[in-house]
């Protein structure tokens, strides 16, 4: 039995269509993201399990009770909100204890438990402060506290980390790691960051306009993207597409880049292919540069722009077939104005059929 | 020129408008007014500087001293019955839904009403032959024959604050409304998850967040209390036996009854001071409570 079981779960905002059939188990421990573009419905799925929303239909359970109905803290689920939500007019320690306040708990103890929390936090020197006197790194540990005392079950996490600068926010992404593998809690974390989906995560659900796309470990997704969209949305420098045409289909796949191109053959993963328009796809780190005239040149090219980040060198160019992006060593010898040809691994080539799906 | 005085000039140039709007409506009668208070001019004109003589008289003046008392035992139980109304209602009716949000405007509706037209409809609806209260207090059963609400103190005090809830009670409900509404969603969701009962979250949460509002609607409303007149001028007009003398009423009877302009100044220099300080205490103790 999933710690956390989603089914066929909908919810209507009036007209509009939020999320749609989202059929989910989530395991005990797990931590599993909910990625996907800004409105595709992660925070609503999220309120839903939480409670802060009712559904439309479908049914939630959590440690194999039905919790569809159920007030939010009843649920025994905490939850990590993006702007934090701390009570601004109390200190940290009653902000940490304030769910031990509602259950009844007398003072005494319940600060003191607060303390508790607040150590493992790093925060016990901050308990008799209030919110707005904490930096953006604190407040954010004030709301994991807040999470951490009431012993949940499940922890919800809504884009807890994007109110956060650059470095604090990889700081907190290894933090929260670490705290997933001590508590061995399930944790549900929803991100529009693929990279912190990626480094996270045990299982990403990748959403789209209410709806799932795909649910997989991290590099299984990277590796196998089910459909065109996921292909972009996972990776970054994102997927090059370039848009060609089958022409040879069975064991083999040939595809056709257009003029200049040579035909590209690879195996197909996915669903059967039929002849007619397909995108390839092609990862920044899986295309190399090679001379035009060279046996693997696949598609020449032009170098229009060269980025130097010193581990690795992004190079943008132009081809017959649109832009192109690829990621080499540091060191890649590249200039702009080169006339190049790509080189592409088949093994490592995606190809989308005109409904997006993964051929 | 340097670009900071032009600045100065430009910002003094903005303000003008509203300067020139206070200037003329609020000091410059608050000058007039206390120049009069230092004369013994009379309504009908004339009149000498006497110094501080009309503020000696005031301070024997026992019938102004027993029309202060009389005003503060006003303000002393109408604002806790405000407070907590105007409370009880906001808290009813923040949240917006569309049957809220008419709740809300029927209960404001009478603020739009001026103090004296709602004072002389009462006043009707108290009547004891004709009056709508009075009969449905009999069709209730609560009274067996119709009452003379103005004959005694008490019960005209309680007819006058009918009126006076009635009238005012949807402003203070709606600048709390407001001071709920301000509230970020996200903390009533997370004191939700926190397990926190309505009355819990009411008392540690929305009422300590909402405390700015709620300060301010009960300041306007002492402020308005302390400054009753309309609504004793036209129910009770002071009786029985003076018993509902407001101060503002007695300093209107010196000006406009008995022509003495210059004491009734005085009398209001008074009572302007004794409410700048009760607002000012007010405010310092809101201020300190909140952050204690
Ligand atoms: N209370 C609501 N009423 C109406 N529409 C809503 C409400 N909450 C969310 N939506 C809509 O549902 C969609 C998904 O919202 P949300 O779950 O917040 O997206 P995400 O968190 O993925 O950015 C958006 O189009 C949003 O406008
Ligand atoms: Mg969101």
């Amino acid at each position: 039995m999933a710690h956390v079981e989603l089914t066929d779960l909908s919810k209507t905002f009036g007209a509009f269509q939020a999320l749609q059939d989202i059929s989910l188990h989530i395991e005990k421990g797990e931590f599993c993201a909910l990625l996907g573009p800004s409105g595709c419905g992660k925070s609503t799925l999220l309120r839903l399990i939480a409670g802060l929303e009712d559904v439309t239909s479908g049914e939630i359970r959590i440690n194999g009770r039905d919790v569809t109905d159920m007030e939010p803290a009843d649920r025994k689920i905490a939850m990590v909100f993006q702007s934090y939500a701390l009570y601004p007019h109390m200190t940290v320690a009653e902000n940490i204890a304030f769910s031990l306040e509602a259950a009844g708990m007398p003072k005494a103890p319940r600060l003191a438990r607060a303390a508790e929390v607040a150590k493992t936090l790093q925060l016990d020197h901050l308990l008799n402060r209030r919110p707005a006197l904490l930096s953006g790194g604190q407040r954010q540990r004030v709301a994991i506290g807040r999470a951490l005392v009431r012993d949940p079950e499940v922890f919800l996490f809504d884009e807890p980390l994007s109110n956060l600068d650059a470095m604090l926010r990889v700081q907190m992404r290894m933090e929260l790691s670490s705290l997933h593998h001590d508590l061995a809690a399930t944790m549900i974390y929803v991100t529009h960051d693929q990279v912190e989906a990626m480094t996270m995560a045990d299982r990403i659900v990748v959403m789209d306009q209410g709806r799932i796309r795909q649910i997989g470990a991290p590099m299984a997704l990277y590796a196998h993207p089910a459909d065109r969209f996921v292909a972009a949305f996972i990776g970054s420098p994102s997927m090059n597409f370039l848009p060609g045409t089958i022409t040879g289909t069975g064991a083999q796949l040939t595809l056709d880049l257009g003029r200049a191109a040579k035909p590209f053959t690879l195996t197909p993963r996915g669903q059967s292919a039929a002849k007619g328009p397909a995108d390839l796809g092609i990862r920044p780190e899986h295309a190399t540069l090679t001379a035009p005239d060279a046996t693997d040149a696949t598609l020449p090219a032009r170098i229009r722009l060269v980025e130097r980040l010193g581990n690795q060198t992004l190079v943008h160019l132009e081809t017959a077939a649109g832009p192109f992006t690829l990621q080499g060593p540091g060191d890649l010898p590249a200039k702009p104005g080169d006339q190049t040809a790509l080189s592409f691994d088949p093994s490592r080539a995606h190809v989308f059929g005109p409904d997006g799906k993964a051929i | 020129m340097s670009r900071r005085s032009r600045n100065r000039w430009v910002g003094l140039v903005y303000t003008t408008p509203a300067l020139a709007f206070v200037s003329v409506f609020v000091l410059w009668p608050l000058c007039h007014v206390l120049w009069l208070s230092l004369t013994s001019r009379s309504l009908l004109g004339g009149g000498e500087f006497i110094g501080f003589d009309n503020y000696t008289r005031a301070f024997a003046d026992k019938s102004f001293w027993q029309a202060l008392e009389f005003t503060l035992t006003y303000t002393a139980y109408i604002t806790p019955i405000l407070l907590v109304l105007n409370l009880a209602l906001a808290l009813l009716t923040a949240a917006d839904t569309p049957l809220r949000r008419l709740t809300r405007t029927v209960i404001f509706l009478p603020v739009v009403i001026g103090l004296a037209s709602s004072s002389l409809l009462w006043y009707w609806l108290f009547d004891q032959q004709v009056g709508l209260f009075n009969k449905l207090l009999v069709d209730l059963g609560i009274l067996t024959e119709p009452m003379i609400w103005f004959r005694k103190a008490a019960s005209a005090q309680v007819a006058v604050t009918i009126s006076v809830v009635w009238k005012v009670v949807g402003f203070g409900m709606i600048l709390m409304v407001a001071g709920i509404q301000a509230i970020s969603n996200d903390i009533i969701e997370a004191s939700r998850i926190d397990g926190a009962s309505s009355f819990l979250r009411v008392r540690r949460i929305v009422i300590p967040l909402a405390m700015r509002s709620i300060v301010m609607a009960t300041v306007i409303s002492v402020i308005g209390s302390m400054l009753a007149f309309d609504q004793f001028y036209l129910m009770t007009k002071g009786g029985p036996r003076g018993q509902t003398f407001t101060s503002v009423y007695w300093v209107f009877q010196n000006g406009f009854a008995r022509f003495e302009l210059g004491y009734s100044s005085a009398l209001s220099v008074i009572l302007m001071v004794i409410i700048t300080s009760a607002t000012a205490l007010q405010l310092w103790l809101s201020r300190k409570g909140s952050k204690a």
